[in-house]
């Protein structure tokens, strides 16, 4: 233990995600041993990062107002949302330019170890913008793995009675895979979501 | 299919080795705890992306290195392949197949495949149902590499559904019992039972198609085992396999009764279990369903092998689910899996070493490992090399390790640098100085012959002569020479001694001690103190402690402990060599055997 405001920091950057006591030590010590100023930048953007971003109202992905970029958009789709873990996967899905739909950012999966229930994900926000009457299909985008997987199928069962059209992102087959090597399970889901062809 | 060469940086004792092989039969001779099994292990590494003898891959790294790297030239069907994998403990290991970029482990799996026979294979007959599980799924895997995918994310699914079970447990249990919630409560209760079903649905569905792929894998299996046990044990016996599944009743009779249900059908058993147990489950906070639980028995005619099979039958077992395993992957690649045979003739009596040499002798490459050469039947006869501290070398060592002459010069770092990978014979540590046993030139050192075959003398303080001679009178007088002298070392080689479950505990919980770990304790230790009696320099171990210290040599027995207390006993414990033993408290005899 340090005196005061020393283990003070220590403890902060303790909570911060994937900084273990070892590591916030560290940061700590470099922190009382870098230059005033540098350290002045630091703690100015992050109180700057606090006031000025936000998360969007409607959709919870970053924005620099009540609204992210793209729910201000009037020329976006309207019928369609397309919900992910995080922000950084609309970042992802933008850059194809594939979808014109609007997004809904969950903040995170279904992830009992780590203690996440549905309780902390952004659900019922998404349930209560089902009511949207022009709203016709809701494609899931978590992530491919064990928890993406089960957010999606939890979403898809509480969803589903509202009649509105469910569609999971089609997962599959790696480009440049080699079908020997695939697994059981990215093998089936390849199967379950193949296309015709003619 | 074949290695046709070998290379190690860094991989347990080996801070580098390059071994060059060919077809048919290379034999490595050494002492133990002269490395041999960790080449072999290497490759095996290599294979199934594990080892055979510790589930972590801290004790591969040797002693002081950051990364192990293994490299492998594999040659089928004419073509060569490179593989080169980068152990990192306690991180992602790295891979690559031929000039590649670097990939994922898993994908190096099926490149090289390997049929490993070790001491350690005992416990597939006379072990937990893990060990039986972990050889189903091994083969599965060496089959057909993608169950790789399908068994990890088994496991992670596995570990989700249990965080949920035991994370639910108090709000579960109170609602279940019939007690009154708050809104809260229920709520919470509500959402985690809704979020239960996903689990299910993702687990049954993973756990069907695994339980699936291992009842093939069986059925295909359980032909070449009854043939195989019948051809090694030469005679008719009948060697079963039966899957004993945790799935409920109905479906767990026919899956005994040797039928193979639908992947969909087990899948709908999966979510008939998860309903029957639900309150078992919530109880207790764990999955009791699916393949995890599951387990094969083994029977020989009517009775099952485990408890009831003698240690010969054991083995005849234990190898009949090893060469079974080999001719299967042998129809199926349409090329031969490498045969690596780690230690185990010296387990064998002549009987069951001539046939089975004569059952693997026509593989393509097989890899021997042995203490002495003239434990490797003729029938395998080949290249040998010579392992000597962590080299390998075609000419054998003129200095025999018998000829140590015990002084304590070794350094502490040097002790620990071979941990883990390291089977110490203690015999030649326990020699009071001055005294050589066995003929300097000749590795067999106090081999003798008696019993109708070379038996090895007894480590347990009864002379050859002395142990009845009878083979496989294992209970009463053990045969082994290589006494390992620590408790790590008795983890690599558990079945000598039939310390199967010490070993496997000592297996996983294993790992190379930090040098500074044990200077501290040395500097804490109380009690008399002395030079350590292992001869690698551990100066002022206090009596009886060396086990605790770290040391692997061999600790004083009950009486000189007792003399030295009352102070009446020789400080440094040389003098009679009654006086010295092994870790086991086996006593040595005044001739200074065991
Ligand atoms: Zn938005």
């Amino acid at each position: 233990m340090y005196e005061g405001v020393v283990q003070d920091l220590i403890d902060e950057l303790g909570r911060l995600p994937g900084v273990g006591p070892k590591s916030a030590q560290r940061i700590a010590f470099h922190l009382l041993e870098a230059d005033e100023d540098d350290v002045r930048r630091l703690a100015e953007v992050l109180l700057r990062v606090k006031e000025t971003v936000h998360f969007c109202e409607i959709c919870f992905n970053v924005a620099e107002s009540n609204l992210c970029r793209v729910c201000a958009d009037p020329q976006r789709d309207t019928t369609m949302i397309c919900v992910v873990e995080e922000s950084k996967d609309v970042v992802a899905i933008e850059r194809t330019r594939e979808f014109r739909g609007r997004y809904h950012v969950l903040g995170g999966a279904l992830n009992p170890i780590e203690g996440i229930g549905p309780g902390d994900l952004h659900v019922t926000e998404l349930m209560a913008r089902l009511g949207d009457s022009t709203l016709t299909e809701i494609i899931i985008a978590t992530n491919p793995n064990h928890t993406g997987e089960a957010t999606a199928s939890y979403l898809a069962r509480q969803i589903g009675p509202m009649g509105i059209k469910v569609s999971r992102l089609a997962s599959g087959l790696p480009v440049g895979g080699d079908l020997e090597y695939a697994d059981e399970v990215t093998l089936g889901r390849a199967f379950e979501g193949r296309r015709v062809f003619a | 299919m074949r290695l046709r060469h070998l290379s190690l940086r860094d991989f347990r004792s080996y801070s580098e080795a390059e071994v060059d092989l060919t077809e048919g039969v290379t034999t490595f001779v050494g002492l133990n705890g002269q490395g041999k099994t960790n080449l072999v292990e290497a490759a095996g590494y290599l294979a199934s992306l594990g080892s055979h003898r510790v589930s972590n891959d801290a004790p591969l790294v040797r002693f002081g290195a950051e990364r192990a790297f293994v490299r492998a030239a594999v040659v089928r069907d004419s073509r060569e392949t490179v593989l080169e994998l980068e152990i990192v403990p306690g991180r992602a290991n790295r891979a690559r197949v031929g000039r590649s970029a670097a990939t994922r482990p898993r994908d190096i799996l099926g490149t090289l495949r390997t049929v490993l026979f070790a001491p350690e294979d005992l416990a597939l007959v006379k072990g937990d149902p893990g060990e039986r599980r972990r050889f189903l799924d091994e083969l599965l895997v060496a089959r057909q590499p993608r169950w790789a995918g399908a068994r990890s994310d088994y496991d992670k699914i596995l570990k989700q559904r249990n965080a949920l079970l035991r994370s639910a447990q108090p709000v579960l249990r109170k609602g279940s019992r019939g007690g009154t919630l708050t809104p809260e409560e229920a709520v919470s209760r509500e959402t985690t039972l809704d979020t239960l079903v996903e689990w299910n649905t993702h687990l049954a569905a993973v756990g069907a198609s695994l339980v699936y792929a291992r009842l093939r894998l069986l059925r295909d299996l359980a032909p070449h085992v009854a043939s195989s046990y019948d051809e090694v044990s030469a005679g008719r016996s009948e060697a079963r396999l039966t899957y004993v599944s945790s799935l409920p009743e109905a479906v767990a009779h026919r899956i005994a009764d040797g039928e193979v249900p639908e992947r969909e059908e087990l899948e709908k058993a999966f979510h008939q279990a998860f309903e029957e147990m639900r309150q078992r489950e919530i109880d207790r906070g764990v999955t009791l369903v699916g393949p995890h639980r599951d387990d094969v028995t083994l029977t020989l005619g009517e009775l099952p092998a485990k408890g009831y099979a003698s240690h010969g039958e054991s083995w005849s077992f234990a190898l009949a689910l090893r060469l079974a395993a080999f001719h299967l992957l042998r129809n199926d690649l349409k090329t031969d899996p490498v045969l690596v045979l780690d230690d185990v003739f010296a387990e064998l009596d002549a009987g069951r070493r001539e046939r089975l040499a004569a059952m693997v002798a026509d593989a393509e490459q097989v890899l021997i490992t042995a203490a002495v050469a003239e434990d490797v039947p003729d029938a395998l006869s080949g290249r040998t090399y010579y392992v000597t501290k962590g080299s390998v070398s075609a000419e054998e060592a003129d200095a025999a390790p018998l000829t140590e002459s015990g002084t304590t010069s070794g350094s502490p770092a040097d002790a620990t640098s071979d941990d883990g990978g390291a089977d110490h014979d203690c015999r030649r540590r326990r020699q009071p100085r001055g005294r050589v046993h066995g003929r300097p030139d000749d590795a067999r050192g106090t081999r003798r012959e008696f019993g109708g075959g070379t038996r090895d003398v007894c480590c347990r303080g009864r002379p050859p002569d002395g142990s009845p001679s009878g083979v496989g009178s294992r209970s009463t007088g053990c045969r082994r020479t290589r006494v390992p002298s620590g408790v790590s070392t008795h983890a690599s080689k558990p079945t000598r001694h039939g310390h199967t479950r010490r070993a496997q505990r000592t297996r996983r919980t294993q790992r190379s001690r930090p040098a500074a770990a044990r200077q501290q304790h040395e500097a804490t230790a109380r009690g008399p103190r002395m030079e350590c009696r292992c001869r690698r320099g551990h100066r002022d171990v206090t009596v009886g402690r060396s086990r605790r210290t770290g040391c692997r040599g061999p600790r004083l027995s009950r009486q000189l402990r007792e003399r030295n207390s009352h102070g009446t006993g020789g400080v440094d414990g040389v003098g009679d060599p009654a006086d010295l033993a092994c870790v086991d408290d086996h006593p040595v005899d005044r001739a200074g055997r065991r």
